[in-house]
């Protein structure tokens, strides 16, 4: 095993450019250009539509400074941030545990491993229509259930107290199955040969878990929060499906890119948008995401391979 | 080591010899807690089916029940007053393109960044991630100049290509998992004089081809769910997605309560045909891949 | 490095060959477009609407025009989906909007917005008018120019009721606001939810304002020419028997947990509940959700029995500046404002006419009509928004409205806030 992990120096040469040269044109084009031209109108007060002047800081201090903002939008940003712990310490290690249980092949493996991904295939536009369809005081399923058990029926996304746990359930059924399938076949590639051994050396379950998988799978777990983190900064799709665009019951299903989307487009009949300090609201938070993200890479970096 | 050797290794050691009875017993109990959490899937997606039968004044009266008269009605209007298999078609082309195009770039990226010691490899490797931290929203105005100026606006082509470049996820991914793949295969292969391009094709991307094909899926389900982005960039008939089909159907849910169950459902029914066809083709990559180390 | 640039060279390259091909069929495409005129008018238009409930106007619209110029060509999209005003800001800014399209009048900023950079076209001197009344041209009226023609339809607010559950219960259409509040509380004890509501602001309003107009008719008369404040005591003491009706559980014990306006439409359509306060536009949504459903509609009573309508006038299309076509798009513009136009359009998607010279096109309208007497009141929030600095009382009400159902804020406090707003 040690074998494997010693690693010789990088390879000197030219040739990386042949590997990275399209991708960067590509993404450059097309994804970053967009994007850091997109933020830079968050220093205008470009309402959407026809010209607009640069006005500096202004949008940053109104976000940080205004009565009624600001405290909307940090009620977002802790929403998020909550949202970051259950990714941290609910959903990610649930997704291994899942993925390392379809690995040791317990029994029905293939029909589990398919319905732990189909809800994954299922867009987000359809989850809020099943949401409807299930979670509606009025017609949905879940009241129904409870009524002919004879138990209160519940508001569900109408209780400020349920509503963000609930999100949370939803978000394991729907979007667990990205980080269960990256975690799986990067079992996969651990070699078999250091899995028979361990096995004819008689360790158990627990101690080849603790000992081998866990360290082994790092990389893809590194990984794999890398991603859930700067998503759970970003979520968008599943709140604005289950809870509108107003952040559902008394702000619980707020979060930041849902304000962001408020204040950028204005909410239904209201149609009051402003470009400029939507895009500020972003410039925020991807200063948030990158200082989390460097500091989440130094921390994972340490059980990197190459270190 | 051989394929033969190994399964036959792992026959003799697999089997009761080794796991316990309490072990097979664990195991038995937490498969039937994830068949039991798996009802709640096959619950919605069946109660959607049978809700797809009813005629909309049974569907509106009797939304838990069972079906009073079975109807296909919702689904002939929908095959035939809407074009679903042009958007069928539109989806497939999108998302077939644009996952190829993506999972070949950014590996060919990732390859690079993890394999190769270069300035600025770091601010390049966190480059590639600012993609994901943005709201699709803030770059869709600029997105959409773009694609104007170069006349892909409207065209199936431009958004390929917005989303080849989505390579931030994938790269993310694929760096990790080359720096796993011990370099002695490559060193070998350099000897022998193969160009680096030459090992990439020929040696590393057959022996990752688990994590590809799981990238690929992912990818394309991402693609194949998108709304936004066709919504805003494909504003045609003729070039419109399934996905923004339907959500054009379930925002209409009140008025087209049955036909949004049916809509729904045809939506489901490729995404599992494809799901199953590519997780036969993901355990045989597993299983049929050369072994490293 | 040779390698390096001659990579470069065929990936440059192969992008050009890619745009070029994509130029290429655009290029087409656009040749197919520009009109050749034989004759009478010809060539395309292209439509945007924001709402699929207005499909069968466009339509029926269409189809008329072709009846006097059959060599125009007119497509129209439905953009809706809440992201109308940003597609719409989007496709104008870069220059590929639609020759026509929906904008909601002075109601929002975003027409005025549109006009101010030069995006619309002045229809002062280029439609006739004539058939609109001087109520719906305030709507399409942005300083002294007209940037849009409206419909002569009332986009007002009823409350809807189930007949055959008044009937097997034996509950009469009350005929002063005390009935009515008598009604709730009975339907309320025979187990069924009385009213259908929605947590979301507008849902809310659509409700709020005619019982607003119940409760005190005379200050919702004197809101037409804002000779009252638009924070009154009335105001807030109708605000309160909301949240009171709320808390006595008339709207259903988890009626927090409907969001949107189609679940509280579900409520109603399914007979979960008794009455269901909102627009006249629903009435189609209704009868396409459930086409089994026998129901009424009857203006909310003041206390000496007077009854009428709250509403707006409906804001129509608008042209694009840039337009190709400006020809076509005029006489189209034209035909709209039209008696035939208007006829085709309101009866084609259930609107309820604001004039006698156009029949209502089914039942429900014709009673939704009756129901108001002939009175019509203006709509609060229509005051809040013209009577506050670029509609930011509007903007705050909208925010904060539902607030004074959950607990967050008194009824006090939000008026007071919209107060210093006010002009």
């Amino acid at each position: 095993m040690s074998g494997t992990m010693v690693r010789k120096k990088h390879h000197k040469s030219r040739n990386y450019r042949l590997f990275i040269l399209p991708a960067l044109i590509f993404y450059t084009v097309f994804i970053a250009f967009p994007i850091v031209y997109g933020l830079f109108l968050g220093f205008t007060d470009w309402s959407g539509v026809g010209s607009f002047n640069i006005v500096g800081l202004k949008n940053f201090i109104t976000i940080f400074t205004d009565e009624r903002f600001t405290p909307t939008f940090f009620n977002a940003l802790i929403n998020n941030f909550k949202y970051l712990i259950c990714v941290w310490i609910i959903i990610t290690p649930l997704q291994y545990l899942l993925a390392y249980l379809l690995y040791l092949k317990i029994p029905g493996r293939k029909y589990i491993q398919f319905m732990l991904f189909l809800p994954q295939v299922i867009s987000s536009a359809i989850v809020g229509f099943f949401a409807t369809l299930v979670f509606d005081p009025n017609i949905g399923f879940a009241n129904s259930l409870l009524s002919t058990l004879g138990l209160e029926e519940s508001a569900w996304f109408g209780d400020p107290n349920m509503a963000f746990k609930l999100l949370i359930i939803v978000i394991i059924w729907q979007s667990t199955g990205t980080g269960i399938m990256i975690f799986y076949a990067n079992f996969m590639d651990i070699s078999s040969d250091v899995m028979e051994a361990s096995k004819v050396d008689g360790c158990t379950e627990v101690q080849r878990f603790f000992h081998i998988m866990l360290p082994m799978s790092l990389p893809a777990a590194s990984s794999n929060i890398t991603m859930s983190t700067i998503w759970a900064l970003a979520i968008f799709d599943l709140p604005y499906m289950l809870g509108g665009s107003e952040g559902g019951v008394s702000g619980s299903l707020d979060f930041d890119n849902i304000v962001f989307y408020r204040y950028t487009f204005g909410t239904g009949l209201n149609g009051k948008s402003d470009m400029g300090f939507g895009a500020a609201i972003c410039v925020v938070m991807f200063v948030i995401m990158l200082i989390v993200t460097v500091i989440q890479n130094r921390v994972l970096a340490r059980f990197d391979y190459n270190s | 080591m051989s394929k033969k050797t190994k399964k036959a290794r792992g026959s003799s050691t697999s089997g009761t010899g080794v796991m316990g009875t309490g072990q097979k017993v664990v195991r038995g109990i937490i498969s039937v807690i994830l068949i039991l959490y798996s009802f709640i899937t096959i619950f919605v997606v069946a109660a959607t089916i049978m809700n797809s039968f009813k005629t909309q004044g049974d569907l509106v009266t009797n939304f838990v029940g069972l079906p009073k008269e079975f109807s296909l009605a919702s689904y002939i209007t929908i095959l035939t007053e809407d074009n679903f298999l042009l958007y069928l078609r539109n989806s497939l082309i999108l998302t077939v393109c644009g996952t190829t195009g993506c999972i070949i770039l950014s590996a060919m990226a990732a390859y690079g960044i993890a394999r190769y010691s270069f300035k600025g490899k770091e601010i390049l490797s966190n480059y590639f991630l600012i993609g994901m931290m943005v709201p699709i929203q803030v770059s869709i105005l600029p997105l959409f100049l773009l694609l104007r100026t170069i006349g892909l606006l409207n065209n199936l082509l431009g958004l390929i290509l917005v989303y080849i470049s989505g390579i931030s996820m994938s790269c993310l991914v694929f760096q990790k998992f080359f720096r796993t793949i011990p370099p002695a295969l490559e060193e070998a292969a350099r000897l022998d004089g193969c160009h680096d391009m030459t090992i990439f094709f020929k040696i590393i991307l057959p022996i990752t081809k688990p994590t590809i094909f799981t990238m690929a899926l992912i990818t394309a389900i991402n693609e194949w769910n998108d709304f936004y982005m066709p919504m805003v960039l494909l504003g045609n008939e003729n070039v419109k997605t399934l996905t923004l089909a339907i959500y054009q159907y379930v925002n209409q849910f009140t008025r087209y309560m049955s036909q949004s169950m049916a809509a729904v459902v045809i939506t489901l029914v490729p995404v599992i045909i494809v799901y199953f066809a590519f997780s036969s083709q993901i355990i045989e990559g597993m299983t049929g891949g050369a072994v490293k180390g | 490095m040779k390698k390096f640039k001659k990579l470069l060279a065929i990936l440059l390259s192969s992008v050009m060959a890619m745009s070029l091909i994509a130029c290429g069929s655009s290029g087409s495409s656009d040749a197919e477009d520009s009109s050749e005129l034989e004759g009478g008018v010809s060539g395309s238009l292209l439509i945007w609407e924001h709402d699929y409930s207005y499909e069968e106007g466009i339509e029926a619209l269409i189809e008329g025009f072709n009846e006097l110029y059959p060599d125009v060509e007119i497509t129209y999209l439905i953009r809706g989906d809440g992201d109308y005003d940003s597609l719409l800001k989007t496709a104008l800014q870069s220059g590929d909007g639609p020759d026509i399209f929906w904008t909601n009048g002075t109601a929002t900023s975003t027409m005025p917005d549109l006009v101010d950079n030069g995006m619309i076209v002045d229809l002062t001197d280029v439609v006739d008018m004539s058939f609109i009344s001087e109520d719906a041209l305030n709507v399409a009226t942005v300083d002294e120019g007209i940037y849009n023609v409206p419909w002569m339809q009332m986009d007002t607010r009823t409350c809807y009721y189930n007949k055959d559950m008044f009937e097997q219960n034996g509950w009469e259409i009350p005929t002063t606001f005390s009935e009515f509040v008598t009604l709730m509380e009975t339907i309320y004890n025979s187990g069924t939810t009385p009213v259908s509501m929605a947590l979301d602001s507008w849902c809310l309003l659509f409700a709020y304002e005619p019982i607003l107009a119940g409760y005190d008719h005379e200050y919702c008369e004197g809101l037409s020419d804002y000779s009252v404040s638009a924070t009154d005591t009335p105001v807030r003491e109708a605000m309160q028997l909301m949240v009171d009706w709320a808390e006595a559980g008339y709207y259903g014990d988890n009626w927090t947990g409907v969001l949107d306006s189609s679940s509280q439409i579900l409520a109603f359509t399914t007979g979960n509940a008794a009455m269901f306060i909102d627009g006249s536009w629903d009435a189609s949504n209704i009868s396409m959700n459930n086409p089994g459903l026998n129901y009424g509609a009857f203006a909310i009573p003041s206390e000496d029995g007077t009854t009428g309508l709250v509403g707006t006038e409906a804001p129509g299309f608008s042209i694009n500046t840039e337009s190709q076509n400006m020809e076509a798009a005029e006489l189209f513009m034209n035909y709209c404002a039209s008696k035939e136009g208007q006829t085709a359009w309101i009866q084609a998607i259930g609107g309820v006419p604001s004039t006698t010279e156009i029949e209502s096109s089914s039942e429900i309208i014709q009673e939704i009509s009756d129901s108001g007497n002939g009175n019509t009141y203006r709509s609060w929030q229509n005051v809040l928004s013209n009577y506050s600095d670029e509609s930011e009382a509007s903007n705050i009400w909208a925010d904060d409205f539902t607030k004074i159902f959950t607990g967050e804020m008194t009824v006090d406090e939000l008026c007071d806030e919209i107060e210093v707003l006010m002009q």
